[in-house]
């Protein structure tokens, strides 16, 4: 695997595309806040305690610990119950908990101020009984501690600013169920906070649905497997239909999508990042940026608030853009010191570690998938050369593989090993590169991808393909109130409309740093 | 448009590469050889063996290894396109003025912070000192 990976290092001779960018390598039609929109629903997808590839084995702390997935438990935790540590209070009178914890940004050049904009995730000091500070005495006190739900929503600077934006837009919806939900009385209040609290949930879980379904996985699939899964009633591969949705808990997350396909967003993530008009950070600052690693310099200051417009196209905007998917990463993925090596081989970064992880779980290769699928859609395979004639793709492989083979020092005996049975994580990226010029996933990809995504939304019964976001919306307000409280939502079935409104209604439109 | 410049991800493991090519001693503690390079691509491929993780831009199709010797002043000019670039882009309002991660340990563990005063002040002495200094 470390020499596959090796040879991955080899920067890909992209041809160009009709759309012209600034750089070869860019996908002109992926802007890059998906790739973190990505990153935050794998967090909603599976919670493991230790990764696969470090555990060297499943089953030590290696188990999927996420039940609701997609449901944002990502961004909730438990709840202002069980999670009260990311739940601001309501009133100084009780403990009421509805809206999430942000925290206040830091101006760079100036002291702390009490006036900055609450614009970062929450993060806090803590004294440790083992007598470790990070802190700099007499100048900065270490924040130690991220106040999110699911610390890996603090793994990097864009990452936490994402999950502030979400924050920011379940805090605005509950202030828009407050303004009409009436006076509750003394006793009531209880309550009321918590239907206030759960509606909003629930609206913004709808929300989330609406742009995973329309918005990103039209951008990242197949055209042809997202037509034939976006509906109400998909025609599933892996699983039977319960009662019109498939129930909770009654299957797992393939390891073949959590080990292998899903790997593909890190082919994504680009060398550099406008976050926003006045600054240009590099990917090896960008994922320093955490209470984990970077505690005397948080919180993020303003050279870290994400301009959206910079991350989706809105209103004309030049996003940055997502790399073309590949069988390669960018450079600051190897970062030895965020992705140290960890066993003989020495190898450091996160491709080796997606490599060796498809490795360890014991997955099915790609042949069985291919096989599988072809026995049950032989359409839709016969519809990739790539994936229904294998001496061919077997060749395919076997080219490109050898064409670098100086980067892995890769023998003969490697290059028909894994021409023969490829890795999964690198057969997605293959394909992806090889099917569709890397601007969007390849067919088993899509197939892998779409089986779990709109399996896990067809499992929500709220979530279906065939209703309005609006009509979603009302039956969310009539399940806790008795008229809809949200008709002043508009259709936000993008990232680019979730941003647009979110700075409507948390008064963002104006603010410095900008928001928008 | 702006240049594109080489970034470098792992500081130390590019530092004992260089040892390596300049004195014939192995200091990255591996199985591989590392000849000093006489094409881009054999630059290329000796950075990932060496695990550097450099992104190299496209534009760069040779590279030029300097010997210096104790007796010869050696004044590498950068070229004046890319100093130009530079100026363009710190003279933007806000603009701050970059520096590798690692200089972070020398500023106890605080983001550098240049005042917008001084930054073109940076630029320069940062100029004057690594295209004079022996690197060593």
């Amino acid at each position: 695997m470390h020499r596959l990976s090796r040879r991955m290092d080899a920067a890909i001779r992209w041809p160009a595309l009709e759309v012209r960018t600034e750089d070869i390598w860019e996908n002109p039609f992926i802007p890059s806040g998906y790739t973190y929109l990505l990153q935050f629903m794998a967090h909603d997808l599976v919670h493991s305690a230790i990764p696969l590839s470090v555990a060297g084995g499943l089953g030590r702390g290696t188990t999927n610990a996420r039940r609701m997935p997609l449901r944002l438990e990502t961004l909730y935790g438990s709840g202002p119950v069980g999670s009260p540590h990311i739940y601001a209070l309501d009133a100084p009178t009780d403990d009421r908990r509805t809206k999430l914890r942000l925290g206040r940004m830091r101006w760079k050049e100036n002291a702390a101020a009490a006036g900055c904009p609450f614009r970062d995730i929450a993060r806090a000091q803590a004294e440790n009984l083992t007598g470790v500070d990070r802190s700099i005495a007499g100048v900065r006190a270490a924040l130690t501690e991220a106040l999110v739900a699911d610390p890996r929503n603090d793994d990097h600077a864009v990452m936490s600013q994402l999950t502030a934006l979400f924050a920011l837009l379940h805090n605005g919806l509950v202030d828009i169920i407050r303004r009409q939900e009436g006076s509750a009385g003394p006793n009531g209040q209880f309550g009321a906070a918590y239907k206030r609290f759960l509606c909003a949930r629930n609206a913004l879980t709808a929300i989330y649905h609406n742009i995973i379904r329309n918005d990103l996985m039209r951008r990242v699939l197949h055209p042809a497997v997202h037509a034939s899964y976006r509906g109400p009633a998909p025609d599933f591969i892996d699983r039977p239909p319960l009662n019109g949705h498939v129930a909770v808990g009654d299957w797992e997350i393939p390891l073949e999508f959590s080990h292998g396909a899903f790997r593909f967003g890190h082919a994504m993530v680009r060398p550099e990042y406008q976050i926003n008009d006045l600054s240009l950070h590099d990917l090896n600052n960008t994922l320093e940026k955490s209470s984990l690693n970077d505690p005397a310099n948080m919180p993020l200051d303003e050279t870290w608030m994400v301009q959206w417009s910079r991350f989706f196209q809105i209103n004309g905007s030049r996003p940055n853009l997502t790399r073309r998917i590949g069988p390669h990463l960018s450079d600051g993925l190897g970062n030895d010191q965020i992705f140290p090596a960890f066993d003989d081989t020495e190898r450091v970064g996160l491709l080796y570690r997606d490599l060796l992880g498809a490795g360890l779980a014991g997955m099915w290769s790609v042949d069985a998938l291919i096989a599988e699928i072809g026995r049950r859609r032989p359409h839709t395979i016969a519809m990739s050369r790539l994936l229904a004639d294998r001496p061919y793709r077997v060749d395919q492989l076997r080219q490109w593989l050898a064409s670098g083979r100086s980067y892995g020092a890769l023998t003969d005996d490697d290059i028909e090993t894994l021409s023969n049975d490829p890795p999964l994580p690198f057969f997605i990226l293959f394909e992806a590169m090889h099917e569709m010029n890397g601007l969007r996933l390849g067919l088993l990809g899509s197939i892998i991808v779409s089986e779990v995504i709109f399996g896990t939304l067809a499992s929500d019964p709220q979530s279906t393909g065939g209703s309005s976001l609006a009509d979603q919306l009302d039956l969310v307000s009539r399940e806790f109130y008795l008229t809809n409280l949200f008709q002043e939502i508009p259709d936000i079935s993008s990232m680019a409309q979730l941003v647009e409104f979110t700075t409507e209604i948390a008064d963002l439109r104006q603010a410095t740093p900008a928001f928008l | 448009m702006a240049l594109e410049r080489m970034q470098v991800t792992n500081h130390e493991r590019w530092g004992n590469l260089i040892k390596t090519w300049s004195t014939g001693k192995n200091y990255l503690d591996d199985e591989n050889e590392y000849p000093i390079p006489t094409t881009i691509d054999e630059f290329k491929e000796q950075l990932v063996k060496a695990q550097v993780f450099m992104t190299v831009p496209d534009r760069y199709t040779k590279v030029q290894f300097v010997e210096q010797h104790m007796d010869t002043i050696t004044v590498r000019l950068p070229p004046a396109f890319a100093i130009a670039d530079s100026e363009e882009k710190l003279s933007k309002p806000g603009a701050t003025y970059p520096l590798p991660p690692f200089y972070k340990r020398l500023f106890n563990g605080l983001d550098p912070v240049i005042p917008e005063a001084d930054k073109f002040k940076v630029h320069a002495e940062r100029i004057g000192d690594y295209t004079l200094s022996l690197c060593a």
